[in-house]
């Protein structure tokens, strides 16, 4: 199915949980993840399924150093 | 009262030569449990107003604190504070390495010095000894060349030296202290202090490693390690990539400091500066501080250019020698990041001086008159690899600029002070307020000035609530999660100021907020508890824990005041309430009016005067700082 990860395009397997996404990206639990706009819990990561043309946002939090 | 250790102190009078020693009991060292408050009890008990930063009587105290040296990652840290030349305010600057658990290995709290030494001498410990020896030999010699010296006379490579390079002697006023050729007390000039003192280091012997008073408990916070570190992806991208790991997501972003400040887009050489590519070029190893499985030291080399005993950029070097400046070349940070290693000077400062007179340079304001002859244009690594040199000589140009930027730009006139991005006189490091706010108001309201380690940054509050960053800053009493990082409102406020107290307490127990912190780090406020009672036995709790960093702030604050400073020094520099001018941050500004009345609300819950900005009589009464009224 396809989706959109910060405004791109993605190819994503169907069924895939925001987990899966997070995942095949390479991506910890340490993110924000917003689904059409909607901001997930973490908690809802492995189990909040996507569904076709479902827009996320994903974003990974720069912290100091 | 639950048991707290003694504190040893030694004091050392470079006027006279002599080396005394002193202890503070328990009770009263539990209020100020190392680090910075430790040093500024001890300051504050010693020196009263007004000194000359650079004159005998200013106070340099190096401390450390009663969890220094316990075989966990992420606590052999080091304070320096002193009164600082650069600023006039309190200066305060947190360094790591294996210096910090080897001078409480020899059972040492903490080391005051006063006085001036009549010939360059150097600080030698071992356990319960200590005496100073000459350092006229080493006076003039970089830090790489000293350290062979010293090694070689005292026949022994069981040391190890916190030291000042050239930059010290020449009272260049960011000079560092540097141990290990590579790890620095970087900021607010303690190393002109030491200068000034002509101390040129301070060389302690390795003692026996520390144990915990129950090694049971404390085995919860070191098993399975490597699992921790894996499992928390910031902190294994520091393993991974170093700090510089950001680099290029900050440019992505468009908040990588660019031009001294003008950008947050660096699209010419973010790639090139980031902790992939320095991965994936000239690093050489990783390296860590005493007993820290994280390692997130890089070791570069560049044959015939750069060697690898002065360590590696770190993010601000990389940003502050290479964005400040327009520089994309790695090569050029790298040998940037040797020669201020070398000399020992803050690289943070150091780089955005040279941006500073970069951007002077381009306007006008200053001309190839006042440089000799130079061209000190953005993007022009050879001149800035130049003026490091002559800052640290104080040759030429590199005179003036060794001022660092605000003085230098007050002698210079015209418009050049807003040029000068600086808060209370302390350049600011490479984190951008437009982008983290919270930062920007601690940077403002901070009593050493700008600082990027001083509370937890805004981009953390992305994460959802149930996470457990979020769980962990409940537990310091904050609960809000953000959509948009960028906002500042009144529980952002809030936010700055607790995370600000977390982070001045692990500056007084002086642990790295990379490993110890309120939220991301590899352990949180629980496990902060379990060493505090597994490692020495102190049985506290997290309100008197938040109460050791607000009084640590405090104290600063009352310091300040004492020279004169008020709400006056807490903005940001002007340019940061412009719009950015490019990349994806385009149009993004601080709203003055905004940032002014978030001020004003820290100023009230940190319950400081709003009419000064400084302590009320009432505020350090609650805080047990009753005898600074007296
Ligand atoms: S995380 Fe890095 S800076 Fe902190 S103690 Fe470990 S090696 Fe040192």
């Amino acid at each position: 199915m396809e989706i959109s990860i910060n405004n791109k395009i993605y190819k994503a397997k169907d069924n895939s949980t925001v987990m899966d996404i997070l995942n095949d990206l390479g991506f910890s639990r340490q993110v924000a993840v917003w689904v059409n706009e909607y901001k997930l819990l973490q908690k809802e990561y492995p189990t909040y399924r996507l569904q076709p043309g479902d827009k996320l946002k994903i974003i990974k939090p720069l912290v100091g150093g | 009262m639950s048991f707290f250790p003694d504190a040893n102190i030694l004091h050392v009078d470079l006027n006279q030569l002599k080396i005394i020693r002193k202890t503070i009991p328990g009770e009263t060292y539990s209020l100020y449990p190392g680090g910075g408050a430790l040093a500024l009890y001890l300051i504050l008990q010693g020196m009263g107003a007004g000194v000359d930063p650079l004159g005998p009587e200013n106070m340099l105290v190096f401390a450390v604190s009663p969890l220094t040296g316990l075989p966990v990652s992420g606590q052999s840290r080091m304070v320096v504070s002193t009164r600082s030349p650069l600023t006039g305010a309190i200066g305060e600057s947190q360094g790591g390495g294996f210096f910090p658990a080897a001078l409480k290995g020899n059972g040492w709290d903490a080391v005051v010095f006063t006085g001036r030494a009549p010939k360059p001498v150097y600080l030698e410990i071992k356990g319960s000894e200590a005496r100073l020896r000459p350092a006229e030999h080493l006076w003039g010699r970089v830090t790489g060349e000293a350290e062979d010296l010293i090694r070689e006379e005292l026949g022994t490579k069981n040391i190890e030296i916190a030291q000042i390079g050239p930059a010290g002697e020449n009272l260049v006023r960011f000079a560092c202290i540097i141990n290990r050729c590579s790890r620095a007390n970087g900021r607010t000039g303690c190393g002109a202090v030491m200068g000034s003192k002509n101390l040129k280091a301070v060389v302690v012997h390795k003692s026996k490693p520390r144990m915990p008073v129950d090694p049971v408990e404390f085995r919860y916070l070191t098993r399975n390690i490597s699992k921790r570190i894996n499992e928390n992806s910031i902190v294994y991208s520091l393993k991974k990539f170093g700090t510089a790991g950001n680099i290029k997501d900050n440019h992505e972003a468009g908040f990588l400091a660019t031009r001294n400040f003008t950008s947050g887009w660096f699209p010419e050489g973010a790639e090139n500066l980031s902790g992939d590519n320095i991965a994936a070029t000239i690093l050489k190893k990783t390296d860590t501080c005493y007993a820290c499985s994280v390692r997130c030291k890089r070791v570069v080399a560049i044959p015939g250019k750069v060697d690898s005993r002065y360590g590696g950029p770190e993010y601000e070097t990389c940003a502050a020698m290479g964005s400040y400046c327009g520089i994309g070349s790695l090569e050029a940070v790298a040998m940037a990041n040797q020669l201020c290693n070398m000399y020992g000077l803050d690289t943070i400062s150091c780089g955005a001086t040279i941006a500073f007179a970069m951007e002077c340079y381009e306007r006008g304001i200053l001309t190839s008159a006042d440089t000799g002859g130079m061209a000190p244009k953005f993007g022009d690594a050879a001149v800035m690899l130049k003026l490091i040199e002559m800052i640290a000589k104080r040759e030429g140009i590199g005179d003036l600029l060794a001022e660092g930027s605000l003085r230098a730009a007050r002698k210079i006139g015209k418009e050049a002070e807003y040029l000068s991005l600086t808060l209370k006189g302390l350049e600011i490091p490479a984190h951008m307020p437009q982008f983290k706010p919270a930062v920007g108001l601690i940077y403002a309201v901070n009593p050493y000035g700008a600082d990027h380690q001083s509370s937890e940054h805004d981009t953390v509050l992305t994460l959802p609530p149930d996470s457990v960053e979020g769980e962990r800053l409940a537990r310091i009493g904050f609960r809000k999660s953000y959509d948009n990082p960028l906002e500042l409102d009144a529980d952002k406020v809030r936010f700055a100021f607790l995370t600000q107290c977390f982070y001045s307490l692990t500056d007084t127990l002086c642990l790295c907020q990379f490993v110890w912190g309120p939220s991301w780090q590899l352990y949180g406020p629980e496990e902060l508890l379990v060493f505090c009672r597994s490692g020495i036995g102190w049985e506290t709790t997290m309100e008197d824990l938040m109460r050791i960093g607000e009084r640590h702030i405090n104290m600063m604050r009352y310091f300040n005041a004492r020279e004169g400073f008020n709400k006056e020094q807490d903005s940001l520099p002007k340019r940061f309430f412009q719009p950015l001018p490019d990349g994806p941050s385009k149009g993004v500004k601080i709203e003055e009016d905004k940032f002014k009345e978030a001020v004003g609300q820290y100023y009230q819950l940190a319950g400081w005067d709003p009419t000064t900005g400084n302590p009320t009589a009432a505020k350090l009464k609650e805080l047990s700082l009753d005898w600074l009224l007296e």
